[in-house]
């Protein structure tokens, strides 16, 4: 059993390292990603700031949590790149035929792909995150976490976000084994992450109808829990209880993919010479 | 190469290209589909965002609506046309530059020519449709000058785009890869489209007014279009777009050459 725990340590540490690998590979490509990801804080920020102090009435929180939230938010999308996972990794190998090397490892291909992206997430989180967000926080004047207890649960729920977003691509990217092409689905995808999962707007400003089908869906966890911990928006039992529910999520996808797969991977097959 | 003789070469390979990528309607109503989708989900955005604050930076939300529609308009007409500009570096990685250059016809027509793209057409229809209703929202009815300004600003703004896209890709002649700088002007390209650009403060209205002028895609012609205060006013602030749109071509245009007359081919 150690051993066992062993060997997929070093398996995940192996592809982690090679998804690091490819995500720092082109420098220049970095240095603008960087510019990137501070233009996007920065302008966020600034938009929730002038909000906040035209309309303060309007808001639950304060202005530095609200600040603080679209930062955190931003900072996670940029280290999770969110629009370009594990769907397009898919697709890119079923329409070019490389699929089946990842295949003829004797490790399963969604747990290849979850490693892949760990290593891409972790290395994003270091080397771009990081840099960039470090004295964004401090020329911006954002605040710490809420109290010790939420910067910890805020940061377990991050890795449960990690989790979910990786099975939410992979259920999107199974569709390719089908149309053979991501057009279309993707965008339909993406629009949902975009308008439920609290990345640009807090979930707490949202009118009624939208609040309610972002509660019954589970992208509300993959942005929206992480930052609200973060900011003690959610504290105490709500908050654990907003990681409870990342948890069940991540568990319930991690069975649809599984089952997914299994279905796709029986009806697979590869041709050539 | 006689002018009249180009541009008929050039709407004759748009016609080809156009052709070619209507045969596959299911991919094309695809992805018509999606940029509808998603461009629907960024004006929801901002629609939470303006239907519980009055106003961003004293904008309402029909303006900003407007603001993002323009620009909208403007990114599909520069794509529709001169989506091929991206792709300078790659066409000097892999020597097709060469055979280009070999050919009698200039080599930036055969790389614009490549093929239209029927999505960013598209894009200029959602573009432009937006932008009527956002006009009808605020209760302006603009007379056919004022539409035929709105038209030159679009025009305007397309040149805008086109210019800093030649100039950013044509950096390739000497760096080999150069689409990466222009993906670092991405999230600023964004920022400007999604909200008026004097809400970030002065020192960013000069960046997106005199380094990258951007702000002269959808800023300044809203602005001048629905009477709104911005740091230039008067002729100047009419005229702007289209002062940004010369420059944008000839500092274009100029890289483009140099780069051209320096260019000394892979070698392979």
């Amino acid at each position: 059993m150690t051993s066992a725990v062993g060997h997929g340590g070093r398996v995940l540490l192996a592809f982690a390292w090679q998804g690091a690998r490819t995500s720092t590979a082109y420098t220049t490509a970095y240095w603008m990603e960087l510019l990137n990801a501070a233009v996007r804080v920065f302008a966020v920020v600034t938009v929730w700031a002038v909000l906040y102090r035209s309309y303060p009435q309007q808001f639950p929180v304060t202005g530095g949590q609200t600040k603080t939230y679209a930062a955190v938010t931003q900072l996670t999308a940029v280290m999770l790149t969110w629009w370009s996972g594990a769907h397009h990794r898919i697709a890119r190998q079923v329409r070019d035929g490389t699929l089946y090397v990842d295949l003829l490892r004797p490790v399963s291909y969604p747990f290849q792909l979850l490693c892949w992206e760990l290593g891409e997430s972790a290395a994003r989180l270091g080397l771009v995150v990081l840099p960039a967000g470090i004295p964004l926080f401090v020329l911006l004047g954002l605040g710490p976490p809420g109290s010790a207890a939420g910067g910890l649960l805020s940061a377990a729920s991050t890795v449960l976000s990690f989790v979910l977003l990786y099975e939410c691509n992979f259920l999107v990217g199974l569709v390719v084994f089908r149309t053979l092409s991501l057009k279309g689905v993707q965008h339909a995808y993406h629009a949902l992450i975009t308008l439920l999962s609290g990345l640009w707007i807090p979930l707490w400003l949202y009118p009624g109808p939208l609040a309610a089908i972002s509660q019954v869906l589970p992208f509300r966890s993959i942005f929206y829990t992480p930052a609200a911990v973060y900011v003690g928006y959610l504290d105490g039992p709500a908050a654990v209880r907003a990681c409870a529910v990342q948890l069940g999520w991540a568990v319930v996808l991690w069975l649809g993919l599984e089952a997914g797969w299994a279905g796709t991977r029986r009806a697979l097959s590869a041709q050539g010479g | 190469m006689r002018p009249l003789r180009g541009l008929s070469l050039y709407g004759h390979y748009l016609l080809l290209g156009f052709r070619s990528q209507a045969e596959y309607r299911v991919d094309l109503a695809l992805m018509i589909f999606g940029v509808t989708v998603l461009n629907a989900v960024d004006v929801a955005l901002l629609a939470v965002i303006l239907t519980r604050f009055p106003a961003l930076g004293g904008w309402s939300f029909w303006e900003v609506a407007f603001l993002y529609c323009l620009y909208l308009a403007a990114l599909g007409l520069e794509n529709t046309f001169l989506l091929h500009l991206v792709d300078i570096d790659e066409l000097i990685r892999d020597g097709t530059l060469d055979h280009m250059l070999l050919r009698p016809r200039p080599v930036l027509l055969q790389m614009l020519a490549k093929d239209i793209s029927p999505r960013d057409l598209a894009q200029v229809g959602l573009g432009l449709g937006g932008a009527w209703y956002s006009l009808h929202r605020l209760g302006l009815a603009l007379g056919v000058a004022h539409w035929a300004l709105l038209l030159a600003y679009l025009v305007a703004g397309a040149a805008v785009l086109g210019g800093i896209v030649l100039a950013i890709c044509s950096v390739g002649f000497w760096t080999v890869r150069s689409r990466v700088f222009l993906a670092g002007t991405g999230e600023l390209q964004e920022v400007v489209q999604h909200y008026p650009a004097h809400v970030f403060g002065q020192w960013f209205v000069g960046l997106v007014t005199l380094v990258l002028p951007f702000a002269a895609i959808n800023y300044y012609p809203a602005a001048a279009l629905l009477g709104k205060p911005t740091v230039v006013s008067g002729p100047l602030l009419a005229l702007l777009p289209f002062l940004a749109a010369a420059g944008c071509l000839t500092a274009g245009g100029l890289v483009w050459r140099l780069g051209l007359r320096s260019y000394l081919s892979t070698g392979t």
